[in-house]
């Protein structure tokens, strides 16, 4: 049993690789992004500053994220999202969730 | 060679190898502050002119003796040199007037960030009943009644009549014509060596590097316009107070990042005019702001300037201000 979640787990993380997207120089690359529901969505801090990843559509805040910070999150319902960082409201990223 | 004057010469080199001249030093952060090569899509001259009036015209208020104006006045940078704005019956508001300079690329607008644009931002002072305290019905009836205002209204907006959408237009369309002009410090950018002292240069040199007030200061503007809780000590919530921004502690006491041209034509500073001179606000970043609490953002933190050090960015904040070049306009009656 232990031995089929874990195959399940491995297949599901092979299938579903992390998305990452950076924020340096104060704006999120790629800006827009396509992911399948349930796909983790890793926002790396490669910048200079702090930054503080949330979203109001996917209820989620990631907190601050000092320089060389990773974090990660999951969209699991099928939509579009609009990503933020609170501090610097001019970065945006378009989050478009589809169906896996 | 005369081994004296060889070793002299060795010297001289190893210093300079040590040491390189504060020009060039300086001149390795100039590029990014490089202005615009192109301005803003320009709005149509007759709605920049109507803009104009309306941002001059005290009609705007329910008193009839507050405008734009009043609060972002051009001989004043644009701001009112007041710790605290003054709105409708003389009342002191919580937060300083913010200047209009170079709005048109800025925002979101007001010390919260609580208007996305220049339009929405235009109507937000009119019709608060703390500020101009004027019903969006009643501006736009005390305008119908001016006959200058209705051709004016017509010209730009035909068929429409005075309207809400007309007037918030107008007046941006102005803001967004606000620009301050070429300072010394631009001068410098654009390869005047002689336009900066050195100890402006040495400043210049400090905002970038020791003091890091580039990290949110930045760009021609001098303000990525982002929100940080810098440390005043005060109760004001700022950003923070936002139903939008509900617990997102970074925005707890939050404010906008104002620009830094003109500064030295501004004083007092922060949102709430309690650093009053150039000097008193480096000492309120020197010490790592005034407040102790979890929302204070990481990137301000103890700088231990030294006292040379202070005053040259002093010197260097000093060479952001250009001279005003406002036309005020014949309102009509």
């Amino acid at each position: 049993m232990k031995t089929f979640v874990l195959a399940g787990l491995l297949a599901s993380t092979l299938a579903f690789a992390d998305e990452v997207v950076t924020q340096k120089d104060k704006a999120f690359a790629p800006g827009d992004i396509t992911v399948k529901a349930g796909q983790r969505v890793t926002f790396v801090n490669d910048d200079t500053v702090a930054h503080n990843v949330f979203s109001k559509d996917a209820k989620f805040n990631l907190k601050i994220q000092p320089p060389g910070d990773k974090q990660s999150v999951s969209f699991d319902a099928p939509g579009t999202y609009e990503v933020r960082c609170a501090i610097h409201p001019k970065m945006t990223l378009k989050v478009k969730v589809v169906a896996p | 060679m005369n081994p004296r004057v060889s070793f002299l010469c060795c010297c001289v080199s190893i210093a300079a190898a040590a040491a390189p001249p504060v020009e060039s030093q300086a001149r390795e952060f100039a590029a990014q502050y490089q202005r615009p090569a192109k301005g803003l899509a320009p709005d149509a001259p007759e709605r920049v002119a109507l803009g104009r009036q309306l941002f001059f015209d005290p009609r705007l208020s329910a008193s009839g003796i507050v405008s734009c104006a009043t609060c972002h006045n051009p001989a004043l940078s644009w701001g009112d040199g007041l710790p605290r704005a003054v709105g409708h019956s003389m009342k002191t508001l919580g937060r300083r007037s913010p200047t209009v300079l170079n709005a048109g690329w800025g925002g979101p607008f007001m010390w919260d960030g609580r208007f996305e644009t220049l339009e929405e931002q235009a109507m937000g002072p009119i019709t608060s009943p703390a500020e101009m305290n004027m019903a969006a019905g009643d501006v736009l009836a005390r305008l119908s009644a001016v006959e200058g205002y209705r051709q004016a209204f017509e010209k730009n907006f035909p068929g429409e009549g005075v309207t809400a959408k007309g007037l918030a237009s107008a007046i941006a369309a102005f803001e967004r014509t606000i620009v301050s002009p070429p300072a010394p410090f631009d001068r410098w950018v654009q390869g005047d060596a002689a336009a900066l002292s050195d100890a402006a240069k040495r400043g210049f040199v400090v905002f970038n590097t020791k003091a890091a007030c580039s990290k949110c200061h930045s760009g021609w503007r001098f303000t990525d316009d982002s929100f940080h809780d810098i440390g005043v000590k005060d109760a004001d919530r700022g950003r923070g107070a936002l139903k939008d921004f509900e617990g997102i502690e970074a925005l707890d006491h939050a404010f906008k990042t104002p620009t830094l041209r003109d500064a030295d034509r501004r004083a007092p500073f922060l949102h709430d005019g309690s650093e009053a001179t150039l000097e008193a606000i480096v000492d309120f970043y020197d010490v790592g702001g005034r407040a102790r609490r979890p929302s204070v953002s990481s990137d301000v933190q103890k700088l231990s300037l030294t006292a040379q050090e202070k005053k040259d960015l002093v010197a260097f904040l000093k060479t952001l201000s250009s001279p005003a070049d406002a036309v005020v306009p014949a309102l009509p009656r």
